[in-house]
């Protein structure tokens, strides 16, 4: 595997390292969380571009596999994909092809066998992406996913210069916040969030990102 | 935005460095200056006495004094006019014009007392003496030739060994002023810094502004973690 | 000596790999003075499971090979477990074992970073079962350090704190063997234990650290931490270690808040 990838998906193959502990944390508290509301369709997006959701959308999934949860990435950035290209997975059929019915539901899932999960890649991106994002046919398809995963994680564009995100929040169970840490603005995030209160989210929670740590890791891993 | 005492302390000790750091060069710099760059002046001064001449009775009267008063203070202004300083320059063949000598004089007519102080300030300490003395001496003749008096006297003239020590630079005060306006200033520019940053550091302060909670950190990965 | 913290067990998580391996480490456990060791490995962290009649039958089956090696060391089953809302359950039904299985301590491993949203309620909820929950190594804990109102606060509902023979001694490096020390003398500290993983790498090792404690504070604090660790693994109640700030060292550590 390129190096790139393992460096990306680090949950899968540094299990024992301090982020895969963190994301554990984060699963975790998720579950806590949503466990009586049923919170299934998740969204990641995050102020600005750059923050880190495509990796957590990655890394939060392989640790929920590894928990015997059934999960299903869905890459709903069409403006610039990554889902596919981190996993080296194909990157079509997709979501795009799905939304205009050129496929079926099935067809535009692909399994990875390493990360013990399903991927929904964005497909060939549309012209349009946030109109495309506007109709009933989404909302299907998250109906069924909702009815065949325990957990549907869908990566997205940054809220701040495009509308996919606020669009897609209205139909997920609950959004996530990434804020990376070391570029965490009060203004970005106010914007951020008063545009997820417009559309009528339900902002779950943050995630931050990059946090700078004392440990010395090489003597002590997770 | 507000900040409480316990911010204040936050800031200085997360800054410590920096204020350190900015405090000890400055104190450095002014030390080095100070002990030796700048060169030392010195000082010489001559003491004069202006008496009131009564033609009349030796005894003292209101007028009398206060005509006094005006004597001294004539007399001090008579030592800095052009009249004296040019002969001062010529008698001495000093090289600097009359402005340059000006700035060096300070004339002293004390109130309360008949007494005129002459001070020179230079940076050779011989040259400040024989200017002080000149000095003393041309403003005596000058006027005892204009008011047609002899009531001035010279008292203490200025010598070398009066005249040791510089007046000036005086290191330890500059340390100490060095030494407060840094400190002021860094502790007001790490106050300044953190109230212009306007990140959040921390995940309380997300879930406090925001009334949303943190749910996961993620560390930074370093190289050697991978 | 008494280990309370110990990966030794071969083969089940990410501290003895073999065998071999376990024996060297018990072997070097011996040579350093420690006479019983409680084998704690990871329990429900999200990599190893490890479940309770599990770890008690590793446990037999390894005491059974230091016996045959003549290696004079009394093996005791535990678990080092994760916190997880579902943890007081899992310990009612005997799938995470306490310490010594069945007495009254429970070693309890908190994320770094950031603590679950239900870490106070577990916590309350197993000391209101009975079980005493041993916070492993805080000092190795970011959040923790940032807080450690929060540590206090656990410790005063009845929890209790272990840290780290390897943090003491440096081997975690040096802002983590600072935060060690600061509990250490802030009295909020009850045992010491290793968590070997390694021969080498991880010792299973404690004198050295006691060592330190004796020089760091005082012989009496070092004999009170030994005493402590023999009541845990009775499950009898351990002694306060009185704090051994200096006033001005309180006064000092009042603006560091």
């Amino acid at each position: 595997m390129r190096p790139r990838s393992k460096r990306d998906l680090i949950c899968l193959y540094e299990p024992r390292s301090a982020i895969a502990e963190a994301f554990r944390t984060l699963r975790s508290n998720i579950q806590f969380v949503g466990v009586h509301k049923k919170l299934r369709v998740l969204l990641m997006t995050s102020a600005g571009a750059g923050e880190g959701k495509t990796s957590t959308v990655l890394n939060l999934a392989i640790v929920m596999a590894q928990a015997r949860q059934k999960v299903l990435i869905i890459d709903a950035d069409m403006r610039k994909p990554q889902v596919h290209e981190r996993m080296l997975m194909p990157g079509e059929p997709g979501l795009s092809n799905l939304l205009i019915g050129q496929v079926e539901q099935r067809e535009a899932i692909h399994f990875a066998e390493e990360a013990q999960l399903d991927v929904m890649p964005s497909g060939p991106p549309p012209p349009n992406p946030a109109e495309l994002l506007n109709t009933p046919r989404l909302e299907e398809v998250l109906q069924q996913a909702r009815q065949e995963y325990d957990y549907v994680l869908v990566d997205s564009p940054p809220l701040l210069p495009v509308t996919d995100a606020q669009v897609l929040s209205r139909h997920a169970d609950g959004t996530l916040l990434v804020v990376d840490s070391r570029k965490a603005l009060e203004e970005n995030i106010r914007r951020a969030k008063s545009l997820l209160d417009l559309a009528g989210a339900n902002l779950m929670g943050f995630v931050v990102n990059n946090k700078k740590t004392a440990e010395k890791d090489n003597y002590y891993y997770a | 935005m507000e900040l409480s005492l316990t911010d204040v302390w936050r800031i200085l000790k997360q800054n410590l460095l920096l204020i350190l750091a900015i405090v000890t060069t400055t104190v450095a710099a002014v030390g080095v200056t100070s002990y030796f760059l700048l060169p030392p002046v010195y000082e010489a001064k001559a003491t004069l006495l202006v008496k009131k001449i009564s033609p009349d009775s030796g005894q003292l009267e209101v007028d009398d004094l206060i005509a006094s008063e005006k004597l001294v203070k004539t007399f001090a202004e008579i030592v800095k006019t052009r009249l004296v300083l040019d002969k001062v320059i010529a008698g001495l063949k000093l090289n600097m014009t009359n402005d340059q000598l000006l700035k060096k004089i300070r004339v002293n007519a004390d109130n309360e007392t008949l007494i005129t102080t002459i001070a020179v300030r230079d940076k050779d300490r011989d040259q400040a003496v024989t200017i002080t003395n000149e000095l003393a001496k041309i403003s005596l003749g000058t006027w005892n030739e204009i008011m047609q008096l002899e009531n001035v006297l010279v008292i203490d003239e200025a010598r070398p060994e009066y005249t040791l020590d510089p007046v000036s630079p005086r290191p330890l005060l500059n340390l100490a002023v060095g030494f407060l306006v840094s400190s002021v200033f860094a502790v007001g520019f790490a106050v300044l810094r953190e109230l212009l940053d306007k990140t959040l550091k921390t995940e309380e302060e997300m879930e406090e502004k925001f009334a949303v909670p943190v749910l996961g950190v993620i560390p930074q990965i370093k190289r050697r973690n991978v | 000596m008494v280990d309370l913290h110990c990966h030794i067990l071969p083969g089940v998580d990410d501290g003895a790999r073999d065998i071999a391996e376990a024996v060297e480490m018990a072997r070097r456990a011996v040579a350093d003075g420690i006479t019983e060791i409680v084998a704690t490995p990871h329990t429900e962290n999200g990599l190893h499971q490890n479940r309770g009649p599990d770890i008690c039958e590793a446990v037999r089956r390894f005491q059974e090979i230091l016996d045959e090696w003549q290696i004079p060391l009394v093996l005791y089953p535990g678990s080092e477990v994760h916190i997880h809302d579902q943890l007081v359950r899992h310990v009612e039904l005997g799938e995470v074992l306490t310490m010594c299985n069945g007495r009254k301590y429970l070693l309890l491993e908190l994320p770094s970073l950031l603590l679950p949203r239900y870490t106070d309620d577990v916590i309350a909820n197993l000391i209101r079962e009975g079980i005493t929950p041993l916070i492993a190594h805080p000092e190795r804990s970011e959040c923790l350090q940032k807080s450690q109102m929060r540590l206090q606060r656990w410790v005063e509902l009845g929890a209790r704190v272990q840290i780290n023979a390897g943090s003491l001694l440096g081997l975690g490096g040096k802002r983590i063997r600072r935060r060690a020390v600061r509990l250490l003398r802030s009295g909020w500290v009850h045992v010491l234990a290793s968590d070997g993983h390694h021969p080498y790498r991880r010792p299973p090792l404690l004198s050295q650290a006691y060592q330190a404690v004796e020089k760091l504070v005082s012989p009496a604090c070092r004999m009170m931490l030994e005493e402590n660790a023999k009541a845990v693994l009775h499950g009898e109640p351990c002694r306060t270690i009185p704090s051994a700030n200096s006033p001005i060292k309180s006064i000092f550590a009042f603006f560091h808040k």
